[in-house]
């Protein structure tokens, strides 16, 4: 086995060189490596041709809708008068649950959520009824004249809240391992406090949006911009009271979606559905911002109660964790969500005897949902801060705490067991810290830090700006923990001219994976990536596909791709066999020494004869031989059972560690990111500047989540940053001055498709080390009297002013 | 749609009007092509014109408040007639977008109106390229292929926006005949502009490459120039009055014709920049019946002006005047290199985005009278002096006096503001500028809490002060009590510390979206050390 590792940085780096001064953007792009397609749609993106939802060809007789929502958060609804609705100018129908031909309930995991509520409201804007005019404006006018009068009730909208009034999702869950009791013998010192993370808006640029095109004899043709069509497919058939076969969901592409496509695309699809059943005309859907903001999910608020025992080293020896997310109004994935956190509250450390006892509780907000991640950040923010308060305790460096508690690379150790019982395996961290540490000059920057942060000025206080550095590991565990969803199918269709078309269940949401399943196929093939297209993802071609989440779908799509390529390349292989041998003397036909490359097909025993792919297509139909194949693909050897919480769910762990440094500024609370040296283990990378920009878009997203991003909501449940004016996601002058992110290239991982790693989600959470760094940077100013533990993610400027003063959040909110 | 968006496409321009003749419709260009627009499309926004009338849907629209830049476009518009400003040089400048005819700026469709666009040359994507729809590399605009080749765009939906922005970068430069864009160049260039998938770095990447590329950065739109700004030119001096469905829309181009204009419709819609108004418009918050004088065209009213006091300095010690529909881009340019003045560039260059300083005005910021303007802390403390105007004659007033509460003007129905002008501090003689906005994010973001601070300074002691706070009250509030706190005192921490607690308690601020009542308190009494510290020369600083 090849092991790449001494080559040094893998392959790509972003960046300053060290010697350069304080300010050095980025600056060595990722050169487009020879034979590495551009994004497959980045033509049509740079042009303004590449075509959303919204920029459909108008439709003939094609209506717009807009909604009426729930004037309050909780309560029953005493009249719902749509009289006015009815009347108003342009309205061709307006629709409730009454409307509804088929079941008024759905749901990715329960069905226990309203296409439209009925009697009871349980968030504000939650849709009651849908109504369609000719233009969106009068739509959007007469849904203001409905009348909808609600008996309120005090809703819930805190953790606290629903805690005290019993309100949960789901069953309390646990996972549990070792002797507690031993654990807590052993260990020297505890600590124990309560860790809080708030939400994140996906903010995917191109809002909610479906058009329902009605088709002859009782079908529906959905284009919604999805995550998953099949979801989409089905919610729309049972909630029209048809079979699935009527209805085929087709996804071009998503201007963005980060988990809030998956599920949350639904509801517009179906209400526009709903119209076009009762029209006949095709429908259109486009969710304004604010109303996108207002109304859809979004990265689960978490609350930890934790207790870790530890010895001198900082080693734990005991850990009991308390986890409770608030999943709004209804299931939607929430109990997906809060599973992947127990999963992860691990990150990568080894927890000898642990107990995590988890619960969703139920709120009045919209249901929250997906969000890169799935809940694994939250858990891995939890054991991170606790590892900051260990090292702060005894007085380590944090950097040494994680290093006595990191999985190690011998996979036979206890210690490679993780609370849940799978062995974490072909564990390169141990190796990715020793390399990030000596990259980044961590123990210089440390003693240099530490120097200045002890400094005294004229008034014999800290400096006013104050460093901080950290460096945080990320272990992310691939595939999906619901088992049924590590599945998919690829139609391969080859053309007689040697040109390929290739669909699968994944969808294009800008992470490239169109480009990488053509680069897979074109070397299945041996032809240019140029011959080869991804069409559009359609429920028509891929039946019954998972959605494109997880981290998972270049590796489930790419090797059910695979699979369709080998089928029809045996067949080829069968046939050019013959034909080359036929041709040179003495050679007797073997399939199996047929090569594919260089666009021609060749006998590995007399490689100067050729003939051309396009030219054996062409002879293999001619021959009657099949050049098409569908293949299904289903990852081996993963199980979880979520009872006992025990089990094996992760086919493979992608890698990587993040040093942070940061400078607060403690008289304001402002907060810049100076230097950030990133190194992931993604395996051996199929199109490393696509993979890049899933490393480095994931990192600053997980920025806005642990620094700027934050949602306010007032007493009533109504969120109130429902735009980019009051809504702060990162902006090209939030990337830190100096940025640098390596891989280790390896071909290690035998656990998938071409020795890949998925790279989807695992960068977002190496954005942790930038709070920790934060942390970090308060510990000097304790003497003044901050409270650095009391650091809540998002570290805003006020959170970190907040801190800095010392006030507690009770305190904080008495004095405003 | 709406039907009756009257557009037609013309070669040729529209005859030219007498002088005194009034047009009965909007004339501007999209991609080289000039249209003639009346009707509904008239007073909607420039965005809508173009997705749903034109169907050119590269133009993305996400937020509709200006606040992501996906719906960039670049406006090209003929030289202003105004005196001679200071931003304008005296003469147009050749740059990558243009031989000079027309001067290029990127802007948000969104949020502008349509009616801001008349005598305007508009060029979307779709009009850098070649070609509709290119197929190679080789046909695209350079910024578009180096986007490509650089893995710029990921889902694709902000790029369009993005490129526009940077093409609008890189002719900023070739203007200003940098070789290369530093940082803080880069980093206020695309500071208008959203991304959610990239992390930007490879958008960076994009600009660097283009930045090498020797290919010219004109639009293919722009290929005959010289015809189309001859047209344009002419039509940015008619006067235009439409009416539609009962509404009257008035694009008055003197004086004369706009104070009658506003004597004569004193309740209607008053847009010079639009951003804000557009915004409003976009969430259904304005009367869809109400008239519209457009004021941005009119002479006389906009440009910015420096009258030294000293010879060898531009600016320190003289006067800073601003015509009301300068905008603060104008501005900007006016102050670039100033010390004296290198506060309010940091704070300027920190407002809105390039797209929202290239339409919004100095005067739109005015008399929008929000308690977080970002230009009015500067201004009160400048000791500002403003210029109203109306049928019956002109009348300064100091700033202050302008604000009498929460958005209440002391404003007559027929009046509008012509001028501002402020003094420029002057180090030599001991007078010192300190200027602070505090915001969520960096750049485009409303503030949280803006401050103000203006200083004389005889040796070490404190001759003259002047403090003001934005978002710490309803309207701009100068803090009396802490002033007296430090005149008259040394340089001191102390006294800057004791002028903090003076200061935090001599507001009332409440919590809202932006920030906590004690966030604000905090700051207020923090940024006192803060300034102190900075004019005891400590130069690090978190921005």
């Amino acid at each position: 086995m090849k092991r790449d590792l001494d080559r040094p940085g893998g392959s790509a780096t972003l960046g300053g060189d060290a010697a350069s001064s304080a300010v050095s953007w980025p600056r060595r792009p990722i050169a487009r490596q020879p034979g590495q397609p551009p994004h497959d749609s980045a033509l049509g993106h740079v042009q303004g041709s590449a075509r959303y939802i919204d920029d459909l060809p108008l439709r003939e007789g094609e209506l717009r809708i807009a909604l009426v929502g729930a004037p309050c958060a909780r309560g029953r609804v005493t009249r719902l008068d749509l009289d006015a609705v009815r009347a108003a100018p342009g309205v061709v129908g307006v629709y409730t649950a009454a409307d509804l031909p088929g079941a008024n309930l759905w749901g990715p995991i329960f069905h226990d959520e309203p296409v439209l509520a009925e009697e009871v409201v349980a968030y504000l804007g939650q849709p009651l009824a849908v109504v369609a005019a000719d233009d969106e404006r009068d739509a959007r006018a007469a849904a203001a004249l409905a009348r909808v009068e609600v008996e309120e009730e005090e809703p819930v909208l805190t953790i606290e809240q629903a805690v005290a009034a019993g309100e949960f999702i789901g069953p309390q869950r646990q996972i549990a391992r070792g002797d507690l009791e031993a654990g807590w013998e052993r260990a020297r010192q505890r600590i124990e406090g309560r860790f809080e993370s708030k939400g994140q808006e996906q903010f995917y640029l191109e809002s909610q949006a479906a058009l329902v095109v009605p088709e002859e004899g009782g079908s529906l043709l959905v284009y919604s911009s999805t995550q998953n069509p099949t979801e989409i497919q089905k919610v729309v058939a049972d909630a029209l009271g048809w079979r699935q076969s009527q209805v085929v969901c087709e996804v071009l592409r998503m201007g963005g979606a980060f988990g809030g496509k998956e599920t949350q695309a639904a509801l517009p699809a179906v209400f526009a559905a709903l119209v076009a059943f009762h029209t006949h005309r095709p429908v259109r859907v486009v969710y304004g911002k604010d109303e996108d903001m207002l109304l859809t999910g979004k990265r689960h608020e978490f609350h930890t109660d934790y207790r870790i025992g530890f010895d001198e080293r900082g080693r734990i020896v005991a850990a009991e964790l308390d986890v409770r997310s608030n999943g709004g109004a209804y299931a939607d994935l929430s109990t997906a969500v809060l599973e992947r956190c127990m999963l992860h509250l691990d990150n990568a450390y080894h927890l000898p005897a642990v107990r995590i006892g988890a619960r969703v509780c139920r709120t009045n907000l919209p249901p929250n949902t997906a969000f890169r991640g799935f809940g694994g950040p939250q858990g891995m923010a939890v054991i991170e801060s606790c590892m900051e308060e260990i090292a702060a305790r005894l007085r380590l460096d944090p950097l040494d705490v994680r290093r006595v508690n990191l999985y190690p690379a011998d996979e036979a150790s206890d210690a490679a067991l993780t609370p849940y019982g799978q062995r974490v395996r072909g564990n390169l961290l141990p190796e990715i810290f020793d390399r990030l540490e000596q990259s980044s000059d961590y123990r210089l920057r440390r003693r240099e830090i530490s120097q200045h942060n002890a400094r005294t000025d004229a008034w014999g206080e800290p400096p006013c700006v104050l460093r901080g550095l950290s460096l945080v590991p990320v272990k992310f565990g691939i595939s999906f923990t619901n088992k049924t969803l590590n599945q998919a199918n690829a139609l391969v269709n080859v053309y007689t001219d040697g040109s390929v078309q290739v669909s699968t269940g994944a969808t294009e949401m800008g992470q490239g994976v169109n480009t990488k399943l053509a680069m897979i196929v074109a070397q299945e093939f041996g032809i240019d990536h140029r011959r080869v297209v991804v069409r559009p993802t359609s429920t028509e071609k891929n039946n019954n596909t998972s959605p494109t989440a997880a981290s998972a779908s270049t590796d489930l799509n790419g090797a059910a791709a695979v699979k369709a390529c080998a089928a029809i390349r045996e067949r080829l292989a069968e046939l050019a066999s013959g034909l080359l041998a036929g041709s040179t003397d003495g050679l007797a036909p073997a399939p199996e020494q047929v090569g594919f490359e260089g666009g021609a097909v060749f006998d590995r025993r007399a490689p100067e004869r050729r003939i051309d792919f396009a030219e054996l297509c062409r002879r293999a139909h001619v021959e009657r031989i099949d050049l098409g194949a569908r293949s299904f693909y289903a990852t081996p050897g993963i199980d979880f059972d979520r009872e006992t919480g025990r089990g094996c769910p992760f086919a493979y762990y992608t890698t990587g560690a993040c040093v942070a440094e940061v400078r607060v500024d403690r008289l304001l609370g402002t907060l810049e990111l100076e230097r950030l040296d990133v190194l992931m283990d993604i395996g051996k990378p199929i199109h490393l500047a696509i993979e890049m920009g899933q490393i480095v878009g994931g990192l600053v997203q997980g920025i806005g989540w642990v620094t700027g991003e934050e949602l306010v909501y007032d007493g009533r449940g109504e969120l109130l940053t429902t735009s980019p004016t009051t809504y702060k996601i990162p902006a090209a002058s939030d990337l830190p001055r100096d940025l640098r992110v390596e891989i280790l290239d390896n071909d290690l991982n035998r656990h998938n498709v071409r020795s890949t790693k998925a790279v989807g989600e695992p960068p977002l959470m190496l954005a942790i080390a930038v709070w920790t760094a934060v942390r970090d940077a308060l510990g000097a100013a304790v003497a003044l009297g901050a409270r650095p533990g009391d650091l809540r993610i998002p570290a805003t400027h006020e959170e970190i002013a907040r801190t800095l003063s010392g006030c507690s959040v009770e305190e904080w909110i008495a004095a405003s | 749609m709406r039907a009756e968006a009257a557009s037609e496409r013309r070669r040729v321009g529209p005859e030219p009007h007498p002088r005194d003749a009034v047009r009965d419709h909007l004339v501007l260009a999209v991609n080289g092509q000039l249209h003639r627009v009346g009707g509904e499309a008239a007073f909607g926004t420039l965005s809508d014109f173009l997705r749903r009338d034109r169907r050119l849907i590269g133009t993305k629209i996400v937020c509709s408040e200006g606040d992501c830049g996906a719906c960039s476009v670049l406006v090209g518009e003929p030289r202003r007639s105004e005196a001679p400003s200071v931003a304008d040089g005296g003469g147009a400048t050749a740059d990558g977008l243009s031989s000079g005819a027309l001067r290029y700026r990127a802007i948000d469709s969104c949020i502008a109106f349509l009616h801001q666009l008349d005598g305007c040359h508009v060029i979307t994507v779709e009009g850098l390229a070649g070609r509709a729809e290119a197929q190679s590399l080789a046909e695209l605009h350079p910024v578009q292929r180096s986007m490509v080749e650089c893995f710029g765009s990921q889902c694709g939906f902000c790029t369009p926006g993005f490129v526009i922005a940077i093409t609008d970068l890189l002719a900023e430069q070739d203007r200003t005949g940098s070789a290369e864009l530093d940082d803080e160049e880069l980093r206020v260039g695309l500071g208008g502009n959203l991304c959610r998938c990239t992390g930007y770095a490879q958008i960076v990447d994009a600009v660097r490459e283009a930045e090498r590329s020797a290919q010219s950065l004109a639009p293919a739109a722009c290929a005959d120039e010289q015809a189309l700004a001859a047209v344009l030119g002419r039509a940015s001096r008619e006067p235009v009055r439409l009416e539609h469905r009962g509404r009257v829309l008035e694009l008055p181009r003197d004086e004369q014709r706009l104070l009658a204009a506003r004597a004569a419709r004193p309740a209607a819609r008053l847009v010079a920049g639009g951003t804000d108004l557009g915004v409003r418009f976009n969430k259904g918050q304005l009367s869809p019946s109400e008239d519209v004088i457009d004021l941005g065209g009119v002479a006389g009213f906009g440009g910015v002006r420096l009258l030294a006091a000293a010879a060898e300095d531009a600016a320190a010690g003289g006067r800073l005047v601003c015509g009301a529909t300068a905008r603060w881009s104008e501005l900007l340019d006016a102050i670039e290199g100033l010390p004296s003045l290198a506060d309010l560039r940091q704070v300027l260059r920190r407002f809105g985005g390039p797209q929202i300083r290239n339409l919004g005005t100095v005067g739109g910021n005015l008399v929008n009278a929000s308690p977080i303007a970002d230009s009015l802390p500067f201004l009160y403390v400048a000791s500002a002096r403003i210029e109203l105007v109306s049928q019956r004659g002109a009348r300064w007033l100091p700033i202050e006096q302008f604000y009498r509460g929460y958005k209440q003007l002391d404003l007559e129905p027929d009046e509008l503001l012509r001028t501002v002008e402020v003094r420029v501090p002057d180090p030599g003689t001991g007078e010192r500028l300190l200027l602070l906005k505090a915001s969520r994010r960096r750049d485009l973001d409303i503030s949280t809490f803006t401050a103000a601070l203006w200083m004389r300074l005889e040796g070490e002691r404190i001759d003259t002060v002047r403090l003001a706070f934005g978002g710490v009250g309803p309207t701009v509030l100068r803090l009396p009590r802490s002033e007296e706190s430090l005149r008259g005192q040394r340089l001191e921490m102390e006294r800057f510390r004791m002028a903090g607690e003076v200061a935090s308690s001599e507001i009332r601020p409440i919590s809202d979206v932006r920030g906590a009542a004690a966030y604000r308190r905090l700051l207020a009494r923090q940024v006192m050390e803060s300034f102190f510290r900075r004019l005891h020369g400590e130069q690090e600083e978190v921005a």
